[in-house]
């Protein structure tokens, strides 16, 4: 992360940024009419930006959250929505769509947390009846807490309206976002978890299993609602017993009948994605799989898939876990 | 192979460079100079965004492209520090599109440039005071952007004055001189950065030429490249480079018919997986 320079919207006023430039500490300010202007320049290297990945405050316009992509389960309500309170991510994860969205790495963090709150309290009036709402989507939200509250913002106003369920999604080993919060049955924090042959091999830069679960069983001793993520199921050499073997050292450290649900689903992708990803990443063994192209989107054939389904689904099965959501 | 590009306006800013690389100028092209190590090459543009974009664009297409092309010269500012050296954040050039270059460096202080026609005087730098002002660079990353990456054009900056009088710029030139050597070690420590970089990218474009060649000579069609490209580069990153190296220097042209030929290959691909 490079925080020497900085980029700011000139439609943010200062005391919208104060805080979090003190908190960053920049050496030097650029100004800019749009987050856009730096996250879409085209000409770079992703790869390369990457490893000097800078940070965008802006204050987004518009579209403050959008209806859910087929490539995402449906958990519980049929109203499934996401919103982007900020755009990339701090890690740096190997089979990551966003690496083949945006022309470049930087991270934006929209400071104006409150609109996109507003704007959803009047989606929930309009809908009138339950929704969910993925705040950590095209990002780790809580990995940014300690530049902006935004979870925090967000359980709040899950506190006040019971219509919304909302989903924080994270790799990190985090706590602060929900441990001095009252647990709400309308708040779900999950955490995507991986063997560590996968997480050692493509989730780069992220905190190790033992770190996650962690603030997994902190979350649980305090009455939360927790969700773990077993997404994307990677086949690599041995996956039966990897994975096998994954499920019953989790059920051994994480009191499996706290849980709230598991969510499972395999590799996926938008074929355009997958393509600029693969120009990155020319060494990826994971990329550069001979994957299932169908309408856009590219997977492991459906043969494939259903087996490395089965093999979750089932070893989940059997530890008596019942609440298995999956992509389909 | 000259990795290295050092670009300036005039000679005056590129002569400690000249000194510390013993670069010699090159009889047919003085504007050209070349040093001993034959890894540097300096260019001098003239003064002006014309100037700079043309000779530059002039040598990216007639030359063996550089790793890394870096402007090093003399800039204004009204209320930056006066003696210091920063590199640019930014660049921009009257209503052109604003460029953002990549901040790779830790060390060097960082502030926007903007390039303008004519030496901005006092009054106009007083405008954006924490800007710098020079005449060169927009036109040089104008050219730069079709040839290079953006992280492999760089600009450092010197800031030579306040008021863009002749007489400021010609006093600044003993403490520009001074601290050029200091410059120098940056530029070879940005050079080693992007080097590191850039061996992992020269090592997949030896295997697409390979490839192609391979393609080639089994002609195969536009579909059948695609899918046995996305099956190469996957073993090849599985660890079989050797049997990717090994099939990329077979001929498959005893079968005539290519969907044959393009069957023989992936039954032995197969093996593998």
């Amino acid at each position: 992360m490079n925080k020497k320079v900085i980029y700011i919207e000139n439609t943010l006023v200062e005391n919208e940024y104060a805080a979090v430039v003190k908190k960053i500490h920049p050496e030097h300010i650029e100004f800019i009419d749009s987050y856009k202007d730096v996250l879409n320049q085209k000409g770079g290297n992703w790869r390369f930006q990457k490893n000097y990945q800078s940070i965008i405050l802006a204050k987004r316009r518009d579209t403050f959250f959008y209806k859910a992509s087929p490539l995402t389960q449906v958990i519980e309500s049929k109203n499934f929505y996401y919103n982007t309170l900020a755009i990339n991510c701090l890690f740096d994860c190997e089979y990551c769509y966003l690496q083949g969205m945006f022309t470049t790495p930087h991270l934006v963090l929209f400071l104006n947390n409150q609109d996109f709150i507003c704007e959803t309290r009047k989606l929930s009036s309009s809908l009138g009846e339950p929704f969910y709402m993925a705040i950590s989507y095209d990002t780790d939200l809580p990995a940014l807490e300690h530049w902006y509250p935004y979870c925090s913002e967000w359980i709040d106003y899950a506190a006040s309206d019971p219509n919304i369920t909302i989903e924080i999604r994270s790799k990190s080993g985090l706590k602060s976002h929900f441990s001095t919060k009252k647990p709400l049955k309308n708040v779900i924090l999950s955490w995507s978890i991986s063997p560590n042959e996968i997480l050692s091999a493509y989730e780069h830069s992220t905190p190790s299993l033992e770190h996650r679960i962690k603030a997994i069983n902190h979350a649980i001793s305090q009455g939360w609602r927790v969700m773990l993520c077993i997404d994307p199921i990677i086949k690599i050499k041995g996956y039966q017993e990897i994975y096998s073997r994954f499920i019953k050292y989790i059920t051994q450290i994480i009191d499996l009948k706290k849980i709230y649900g598991f969510s499972i689903g395999t590799f996926r992708m938008h074929t355009n994605y997958l393509n600029n990803i693969r120009a990155q990443r020319p060494e990826s063994s994971l990329l550069w799989y001979p994957y299932e192209r169908n309408h856009q989107h590219a997977g492991y054939p459906e043969n494939e898939k259903k087996k490395l389904i089965q093999l979750v689904k089932f070893e989940l099965e059997q530890i008596g876990v019942t609440k298995i959501f999956e992509y389909e | 192979m000259n990795e290295l590009l050092l670009v300036f306006a005039t000679i005056q800013e590129a002569k400690p460079f000249i000194e510390i690389t013993d670069a010699k100028s090159n009889r047919k092209r003085p504007f050209i100079h070349t040093a001993t190590d034959e890894n540097t090459s300096i260019l001098i543009t003239g003064i002006g965004v014309f100037n700079a974009s043309i000779r530059l664009t002039e040598y990216l297409s007639t030359q063996p492209l550089p790793s890394l092309v870096v402007n090093v010269g003399l800039a204004g500012s009204f209320g930056l520090i006066q003696g210091q050296w920063y590199k640019a954040s930014a660049i921009s050039y009257y209503d052109s599109k604003t460029h953002y270059t990549d901040i790779i460096c830790r060390e060097e202080k960082y502030a926007h440039l903007h390039t303008v026609n004519t030496p901005a005087d006092k009054v106009k730098m007083a405008e954006n005071p924490n800007w710098m002002y020079d005449m060169e660079a927009y036109g040089l990353f104008a050219s730069a952007r079709y040839f290079l990456n953006h992280h492999q054009f760089q600009i450092f900056k010197y800031i030579s004055d306040r008021d863009g009088t002749l007489v400021s710029i010609k006093n600044s030139l003993s403490g520009y001189t001074d601290l050029c050597p200091m410059v120098w070690s940056g530029v070879k420590q940005l050079f080693q950065k992007i080097m590191s970089f850039k061996n992992d990218e020269s090592t997949m474009h030896s295997f697409r030429d390979k490839f192609e060649v391979f393609c080639t000579k089994n002609r195969l069609s536009f579909s059948q490249k695609n899918l046995l490209m996305e099956r190469l580069t996957y073993l090849k990153n599985l660890g079989f480079k050797e049997v990717v190296d090994t099939l990329l220097q077979k001929s498959y042209r005893e079968f005539t018919d290519r969907d044959r030929r393009f069957a023989e290959i992936l039954n032995e691909l197969n093996k593998y997986e």
